[in-house]
């Protein structure tokens, strides 16, 4: 059922609705027509981005790219007409903003009210791993003055690397191929020397 | 039946309650019959919800249609197999489900729990069985499957036409069972912190039941995603809805949890960290159910709609606060048994991974709520849809994937710049050379260059681990290179098991990256005869068959497609309308290479012949779906139990000394 829901209904919807002006007037489903309105050319690459979007006001969670709506349909149609009319892509998407409220858009733009949106994620994202770096320093620092911080590589690669070649049946020392020390050992630094 | 199925929901609930009290006080009484007899409780339930499960399945397959879930998910021209899904296709049946894989994970939890957790074995069994009890009373007293009908409809309303396409047959039960497997390595952490053992003993445990429901939740989001590509008919895979998301995000902490385990299990780490990590899980996986469960539109706005939905918030608001109440009362016993060495190492890399995977389950999360706070403060709804999650997630992605190929590569403890060097070298020049390459041919997105070029990082880097190591073994040995192989993998399975996945999440971006920056659409009516030209594809629509299906009508388009004038495929893409439903499904038509797929799929069918098609080129997408194989491959081989281990672990505190003889065996990982 999981993710099954969501589809569900919207698709329900446009069935309903499809179903309803097929019964009517079944050259209403032209609007996906290729054919670019008369008035001019436009970009169509460009008009995907733009019902990219925007939301379609009828179906939860879905782009007017996505939903399959005689609404959503319409809404392409004018995304293409305002296109081939010489409209900047910001124009289209206010148009739609004032018929149908700033929800319709898929992502508020980066500034005014919403920019809350998007400060308080990035912000908080950015300010835990800045977090992470500092806790990750006061860690090393205590630890620093401690003999466990010795420079391990080279001197206390012998056993560890003597218990491996136990393990796996080696007659000579490989170091790359296991990382760890066994199992027990937790005192022991579990260094990992790979090639060398 | 009816009634055999419901009576053994009732015992398997006073099981299920006696075994979550009864270990727990046997426990703190000192009473080890009270706890064996609650544990015994568990298998129990096992037995008891497996007639239960059998009951509705019979119920199903006779089409007893005065059981009112049958009568809403099935009807009779409903073939047998598809019980299967219909037994999940609603609420009732769905949280049967649940509580039923939750018994049997629970019993198998709790007899091949290890030594090192026998003691605090009773909190964890009582942690289990509480969850169960939810699932159970909520069954019970609100959504029992087994409820009659005051009458007996002649036929059903029929199964869901969206859920009888083979992906639905995997993937709602996997994203079940993975949600709900979070519990079980919550259950081992939250019971060794009830119990006051505060070191290691539970994370052996904690981590193979959590890469358990980790690779669960990860099929169910590649399955799920499949099937959105094929039968959706829009020619995505993943669009970030409410529902999506609640499932990536326990996914999230689970990938960060069973990257922190190991820190802990190697090194004696980030004890409080894995704590915090897997109760966040647990939180993520509940309100991931919540919003699956709790009702049946996936809009944010409809939580209270069911008063399913509030109670699963309130056992959502429980199972988030008790756990941390108890973590900050064991607070003082959570040391870490070390510190860290040095900012250049693996533990320092894991760390950060790990906010970064919690920073995209924020930013998800964040956007799920968001458009709720802005309606509750500023009274106009924002909604925050893909653009938003692909523009602040995408970034942390590539950096994940950055410390994906760098990470391993890393040594515990502490890293020299020499060795970093010497390691990533090769991983790096691969990267360049990746980026070089791609800009030679005039690929000019930055976004997808650098996708690319880390991506070809990764898979250099685990590529040199390989080769290193297999010649080095195969040296060793004087054994021929397959062989060599096998035994390196073998040797230490939770990392190269973990390579395995980490290739199959390149696969994963390569996919992403392909189809996100690369593909193209084209929206046509065409009539029988016409034809369209997509990147090179000319695709000719011949005309459209319609067929009537006992339940639906089936509308099967026929189209040619040629390359260089040359017919290359005849295509079949379908619709089928579902009177009853009101409702249509389509099945995409897709012709699929490891470079690019050709996606064609009916929008719409119109009376004098013609169709609307959505054709799109997807570059890169086969890599997507074929990274399931690899990962579930990969995660089996993390997951095999390690031979001759020695299952003593060191609890705090720590012994002091150098390896113990006895102790240096195979089992290194």
């Amino acid at each position: 059922m999981l993710g099954f829901p969501s589809i569900g209904i919207p698709l329900l919807l446009s069935v309903a609705l499809l179903a309803s002006t097929l019964a009517v007037n079944p050259s209403v489903a032209l609007a996906q027509d290729p054919v670019p309105p008369p008035g001019g050319s436009f970009d169509e690459k460009e008009a995907q981005g733009i019902d990219r979007m925007l939301m379609c006001p009828v179906c939860p969670a879905e782009s007017i790219d996505q939903a399959q709506v005689e609404l959503a349909r319409q809404m392409r149609q004018q995304v293409r007409l305002m296109l081939s009319q010489g409209k900047s892509r910001e124009e289209v998407l206010d148009y739609f903003v004032q018929r149908y409220g700033q929800h319709v858009l898929a992502a508020p733009p980066f500034g005014g009210i919403s920019l809350l949106a998007w400060v308080i994620p990035i912000g908080s994202v950015l300010l835990g791993i800045a977090a992470g770096f500092a806790i990750l320093r006061s860690m090393t620092r205590s630890t620093a003055a401690s003999l466990d911080a010795a420079p391990i590589e080279e001197q206390e690669l012998g056993p560890y690397l003597e218990a491996i070649d136990r393990g796996l049946g080696l007659e000579t020392s490989e170091q790359d191929i296991v990382e760890a020390p066994p199992r027990g050992t937790r005192d022991r630094p579990a260094t990992e020397e790979r090639n060398g | 039946m009816a009634e055999l199925g419901s009576m053994c929901v009732w015992i398997a609930l006073a099981l299920a309650s006696f075994g979550a009290v009864g270990s727990v006080v046997g426990k703190l009484r000192g009473s080890e019959e009270l706890v064996a007899s609650s544990q015994r409780a568990v298998p129990l339930t096992v037995l008891a919800l497996t007639v239960a499960t059998l009951s509705l399945v019979t119920l199903f397959i006779n089409r007893d249609f005065e059981v009112a879930y049958v009568a809403a998910h099935s009807d009779l021209a409903m073939e047998d197999h598809f019980t299967w899904v219909a037994f999940y296709a609603g609420n009732e049946g769905s949280l049967l489900y649940i509580a039923f894989v939750l018994s049997i994970m629970s019993a198998i939890a709790v007899w091949r729990a290890p030594a090192a957790v026998r003691d605090t074995l009773p909190y964890t069994t009582g942690v289990l069985m509480l969850v169960l009890t939810f699932f159970l009373a909520v069954i019970g007293f609100m959504a029992n499957p087994f409820d009659k009908l005051p009458f007996v409809p002649l036929d059903g309303e029929g199964i869901n036409p969206l859920l009888t396409h083979f992906g639905m047959f995997f993937h709602p039960p996997a994203l079940m069972a993975g949600l709900i497997a979070a519990s079980l390595p919550f259950a081992f952490a939250l019971g060794s912190l009830l119990g006051g053992k505060t070191g290691d003993e539970w994370i052996d445990a904690g981590r193979v039941w959590g890469l358990f429901s980790w690779a669960l939740l990860a099929c169910g989001l590649l399955l799920g995603s499949w099937w959105a590509y094929t039968i959706l008919g829009w020619g995505g895979y993943w669009f970030w809805d409410p529902v999506e998301n609640a499932a990536l995000m326990p996914w999230l902490g689970l990938t960060a949890f069973i990257h922190s385990v190991m820190v802990q299990k190697r090194r004696g780490m980030f004890r409080m960290w894995n704590i915090v990590l897997i109760n966040v899980a647990f939180g993520l996986a509940l309100y991931g159910m919540f919003m699956n469960r709790g009702g049946s539109v996936p809009s944010v706005h409809s939580f209270g709609a069911s008063t399913l939905g509030w109670v699963f918030l309130l056992f959502l608001a429980v199972g988030v606060i008790v756990p941390f109440a108890v973590f900050f009362w064991r607070y003082h016993l959570l040391k870490s048994a070390r510190n860290l060495d040095s900012m250049l190492s693996r533990e320092a890399a894991f760390l950060i991974n790990n906010l970064l995977l919690l920073g995209v389950a924020f930013v998800t999360l964040w956007g799920t709520v968001y458009p709720l706070l802005s309606q509750l403060f500023t009274g106009q709804e924002i909604t925050l849809a893909r653009p938003f999650y692909d523009r602040v997630n995408g970034p942390i992605f590539l950096a994940l994937i950055f410390l994906m190929g760098v990470g391993p590569l890393l040594p515990w403890r502490r890293a020299t710049w020499a060795t970093v060097r010497r390691s990533l070298v090769v991983p790096a020049s691969a990267g360049a050379g990746v980026i070089i390459v791609l800009l030679a041919v005039g690929v000019w997105k930055p976004y997808a260059l650098v996708g690319f070029g880390l991506g070809g990082m990764v898979a250099a880097g685990i590529l040199q681990e390989w080769v290193r190591g297999t010649g080095s073994v195969a040296r060793a040995r004087s054994e021929i290179y397959p062989l060599a192989f096998g035994r390196l993998i073998w040797a230490n399975r939770p990392r190269y098991g973990g390579y395995v996945v980490h290739l199959a999440v390149v696969m994963v971006a390569l996919g992403v990256v392909g189809t996100g920056f690369f593909n193209e659409q084209k929206d046509v009516v065409l009539a029988p005869g016409e034809s369209v030209t997509v990147r090179g594809y000319e695709v000719r629509y011949l005309g459209t068959s319609e067929q009537f299906k006992g339940n639906r009508t089936e509308y099967l388009s026929l189209v040619e497609v040629y390359q260089n004038g040359q017919l290359k495929h005849v295509l079949e893409p379908g619709r089928s309308f579902y009177p009853s439903f009101n409702m249509a499904s389509t099945r995409a038509a897709i012709r699929s290479t490891p470079i690019e797929d050709l996606y064609v799929v009916p929008s719409e069918n119109m009376e004098n012949g013609s169709v609307g098609l959505r054709i799109l080129v997807n570059p890169l997408i086969w890599w997507m779906w074929v990274a399931g194989p690899v990962l579930v491959l990969g995660t089996l081989i993390a997951l095999w139990p390690q031979a001759g281990r020695v299952p003593a672990r060191a609890v705090s505190p720590l012994p002091a000394g150098g390896i113990p003889a006895s102790a240096a065996g195979p089992g290194a990982d």
